[in-house]
């Protein structure tokens, strides 16, 4: 294909202010990160950009925290829990629902993306009002149902995703040649459709583990999410601390999409 | 032997269409319960008090001077965001959009990565810079621009800056699907027709990528509207939206009365506004990211 | 019927009654008979949207019938779940599994039969030379080239011996050259493996090429079934005349008993066609004739309007005093060449009475 880049009408230098405008906003997009970063490494009580010095005093002091410590452990256990909940779900629903033409399927599709739509508010005081009736609030599983709830559409639209783009004719042939329909999806369809499978129990860790308002609701005191504890420690003061956790999830970010990007370009590079 | 009646035939393909259906039944069965009892159970407590059906809930929403204020602020910020997501965010995926693939891709990880990045990190990282003492401020006083630190945070300013931050990817990812869609060749045709390059981008190209831009600032208003945690984080208090008065009522007040009636206005102003965007785009589309 | 009976394999008969498909009130698959013989290579033809590769699904069991008998050899497989009736079929993109090597796609069905390791060995190398492709076992799908993949495909579909074979356009990716080779190859291994094959294509030549019969289909009906020639030389109507082969259809005069033509008697060899409707004009069949030929030809009056030359013939067009326009295919031999008349000259064009075919509108 052709870009403009080779259209040889339009010169890079009349281009410039687009340039630096993009320059900008690029800017205004990785500031955040990169100021984070950092102000985690110092020794201050105050935070100092740039840092005086570099310490790891912070990284320290979460560490010796059996509170932070215990509420990370709590938010990685919801996580990967809701990922092993809401992604076979996904997958088997969204499979279901590409290929069974009955008319009811459209509309369970969008019952089943609803929880992108609605206000994660309104989601909360519901779940809350529920599970305060089946005494699920401050439990575990009642925070991995939630967060299964919220993850599924990802993983639905994902996997649906992945399924257009597959050649089902290919699950026919395997039919064909002898696989019954089980078969041919967990030995033909299901290693080809891996890439959507991979980042859609991505979407679906990412989901739980940063949820916020649900977990405000669902899992107090003890039983704190990660992310619910530095959302109440922002209110009280503005500490280091969290700057610490925050480079601690940023690096976490970073290696997961470094990893769902390597698998990408895996499949890719098998492919031609 | 006899051919097969129709009937017998008809059961079979339907219950082939069953079995297929029957594979999302789990993952309704988590929707139904986890969610839509609980919402229409809400829709339920908003039109009852004690003595039974009410419409006083959504009456004092209609009466009460402070519910009005805050659906105004509320629907003011979002439009801000929107607006500003937009200003912010066409340049930037035009460019991407006509970058080779390979500079596209950089270009678009640079967006990715504060999506993928916490939001709770993110509206943190916000509340540091912009503080009075904050690297925006000094930045801003050490090149003579200011000489009093402003008020960047913990007000109106304040939570629009976040929000754009939080928003802007949601804006640009189907900005640059759609313009990534438009034929370069039209505009190539466009200038050999004889129209001067930006008279072409503005006949040809702006129009093209309207549908992405009505999709992208519908999905960022309806997201804003029920937006908590970053304008709570940043706005400090100072700044109330409808999401914080549906928590307030609920868990400070108990009142779930008031926090169901504010809770089916937000949903039922939501849902309408999202029927709009599938009409112009469906919702695969704006998820379909590369 | 079939020239296969020699290797001593006969491959499945297929009999279809009356199978109905419908899709709301389009009828996809309009109450079909067929009766396939067992080893036989039948073809089933007709334009995008007839219902060939409908009632091709159909027979796969990819689509369930609305209502109608399928049976292979004495069995009932109309509600047989796909993976139980022992075909193979080649789709028009191969649809190899690209996760495999060429091996493993080929090994996949016998794996699904729990062949033993030695047997699939045995079976893959076998199918792999039987379509040329030894040795390319460990390849991976995406280093072979189009052709190589339709072999591939092929070596998969009949590697575990199926009773019948399936395949829906399977050239039609292909460039012409090796389109026309591989339809001899597709010929030949047809010929060595005794397979009862179902073959579905739009390309007409493709399926005088091949098969043993022809069933032209329109509308989710057969129009007509028979062998190549009978097909091309006695078409039982005005679609099937004019979907195989080219030619111009002239309408005959209406209410007359004997066939006649803007008043003037059509010539034919014997009385059997004097119930259709349009005589049938052929390029190759017909040529321009002078004013006074012998008593056998049919003879019409009109103008050289184009002449193309196409490398192996020279294609005329002919305007007729009605407004029609024949073509007809002369060969580009010198003598003939020199003989052609100017553009825009009045000549004759002749149909000889024994090559005259008259259809009509709808097969009796």
């Amino acid at each position: 294909m052709m870009d403009m880049d080779s259209d040889p009408t339009v010169s890079h230098l009349r281009r410039l202010w687009l340039y630096l405008y993009c320059l900008a906003v690029a800017i205004f997009l990785l500031a955040p990160i990169l100021v984070v970063i950092p102000m985690s490494f110092s020794p201050s009580e105050f935070l100092e950009f740039p840092p005086s010095s570099l310490s790891l005093r912070w990284y320290q002091s979460l560490f010796n925290s059996a509170e932070w410590t215990g509420a990370a452990i709590i938010s990685l256990k919801a996580a990967v829990l809701t990922v092993l909940v809401a992604t076979p779900l996904g997958i088997a629903a969204a499979y279901g629902l590409q290929y069974s033409e009955m008319g009811i399927a459209k509309l369970v599709r969008s019952l089943l993306i609803i929880p992108l739509i609605v206000p994660v508010i309104i989601v909360a005081i519901g779940v809350f009002y529920l599970f305060a009736r089946l005494n699920l609030v401050n439990t575990l599983t009642g925070l991995v149902l939630a967060h299964s709830v919220l993850a599924l559409p990802f993983v639905i639209v994902v996997v649906s995703a992945g399924l257009q783009r597959f050649d089902i004719n290919q699950e026919l042939v395997a039919r064909s040649l002898g696989a019954s329909r089980l078969k041919a999806f967990r030995t033909v369809t299901l290693p080809q459709i891996r890439p959507s499978v991979m980042s859609a129990a991505l979407f679906a860790f990412i989901t739980s583990f940063d949820e916020v308002v649900v977990a405000l609701f669902v899992s107090r005191g003890p039983s704190s999410t990660l992310t619910r504890k530095m959302f109440t420690s922002l209110r009280d003061q503005v500490s280091p601390a969290i700057a610490a956790i925050s480079t601690i999830l940023i690096l976490i970010t970073f290696l997961l999409a470094l990893a769902a990007l390597a698998s990408a370009r895996g499949d890719k590079a098998q492919k031609s | 032997m006899a051919p097969h009646a129709a009937e017998a035939m008809e059961g079979d393909a339907r219950r082939e269409r069953l079995r297929l259906l029957a594979l999302s039944s789990p993952a309704f069965l988590l929707v139904f319960v986890v969610l839509l009892i609980p919402v229409g159970w809400l829709f339920f407590l908003s039109f009852i008090d004690k003595d039974g059906f009410t419409l006083s809930h959504y009456a004092r929403l209609w009466q009460n001077d402070a519910y009005f204020e805050i659906f105004r602020v509320t629907f003011l910020s979002s439009f801000l965001v929107t607006v500003l997501t937009v200003v912010l965010g066409y340049p930037l995926a035009y460019l991407l959009s006509q970058l080779p693939r390979r500079a596209a891709i950089i270009g678009l990880t640079v967006v990715l990565l504060p999506f993928w990045t916490s939001l709770l990190v993110r509206t943190y990282a916000w509340l540091v810079l912009l503080q009075r003492k904050g690297l925006v401020n000094s930045t801003l006083m050490s090149l003579g621009l200011i000489d009093e630190p402003l008020n960047l945070v913990y007000n109106m300013s304040g939570v629009v800056i976040g929000m754009v931050h939080i928003m802007l990817p949601f804006m640009v990812l189907p900005l640059y699907a759609t313009m990534r869609s438009i034929d370069p060749g039209l505009m190539r045709a466009a200038i050999s027709l004889g129209a001067p390059r930006r008279k072409a981008f503005f006949t040809i190209f702006a129009p093209l990528s309207l549908p992405g831009v009505i999709a992208g600032s519908l999905l960022v208003f309806i997201y804003c509207l029920g937006f908590y945690i970053t304008p709570q984080v940043l706005g400090g208090g100072r700044i109330n939206l409808v999401s914080m008065k549906i928590l307030e009522n609920a868990t400070i007040y108990s009142d779930w009365g008031a926090a169901s009636a504010l809770g089916v206005v937000l949903l039922v102003v939501t849902l309408l506004l999202f029927k709009a965007i599938q009409m112009i785009v469906p919702v695969d589309r704006l998820m379909g990211r590369s | 019927m079939t020239s296969d009976k020699q290797t001593g394999k006969a491959g499945v008969p297929i009999t279809i009654r009356q199978l109905v498909k419908t899709y709301g009130s389009y009828r996809a698959l309009d109450a079909l008979d067929l009766d396939i013989a067992g080893g036989e290579f039948l073809t089933l033809l007709g334009p995008s949207g007839s219902g060939k590769s409908t009632l091709l699904m159909a027979i796969a069991g990819f689509i369930r019938p609305d209502s109608g008998l399928l049976q292979f050899g004495a069995t009932d497989v109309t509600r047989l779940e796909p993976h139980k009736r022992n075909i193979g079929v080649v789709f028009q993109n191969y649809a190899l599994f690209p996760h495999m090597t060429v091996a493993q796609n080929v090994a996949y069905p016998l794996k699904l039969r729990n062949a033993d390791k030695a047997r699939i060995d045995e079976r893959v190398r076998w199918a792999l030379a039987l379509v040329k492709l030894d040795g390319f076992g460990d390849r991976s799908i995406h280093q072979l080239s189009g052709g190589q993949r339709q072999r591939v495909a092929l070596a998969r579909a009949v590697v575990f011996e199926p009773s019948v074979l399936l395949m829906d356009e399977p050239l039609s990716a292909l460039d012409k050259k090796l389109r026309e080779h591989m339809q001899i190859e597709i010929r030949r291994l047809h010929e060595t493996l005794g397979v009862t094959t179902i073959y579905v294509t739009h390309d007409q030549r493709e399926a005088l090429t091949m098969s043993d019969r022809i069933a032209v289909i329109n509308h989710g009906r057969f129009a007509q079934i028979g062998a190549p020639k009978a097909l091309y030389e006695k078409p039982a109507s005005r679609f099937v005349a004019e979907f195989i082969g080219d030619a111009t259809l002239l309408p005959l005069d209406a209410g007359q008993k004997r066939p006649t033509f803007r008043g003037r008697a059509v010539k034919t060899k014997d009385a059997s066609q004097d119930n259709g409707s349009y005589i049938v004009l052929r390029p190759e069949k017909i040529r321009l004739v002078g004013k006074d030929e012998d008593a056998g030809w049919n003879c019409f009056a009109g103008t050289l309007d184009d002449i193309v030359y196409q490398g192996e013939s020279v294609l005329l067009s002919v305007r007729l005093e009605g407004g029609e326009t024949l073509f007809l295919r002369q060969p580009t031999d010198q003598q003939s060449l020199a003989a052609l008349p100017e553009r825009n000259q009045p000549v004759e064009v002749g149909l000889h009475a024994n090559d005259t075919l008259i259809v009509p509108e709808e097969a009796a």
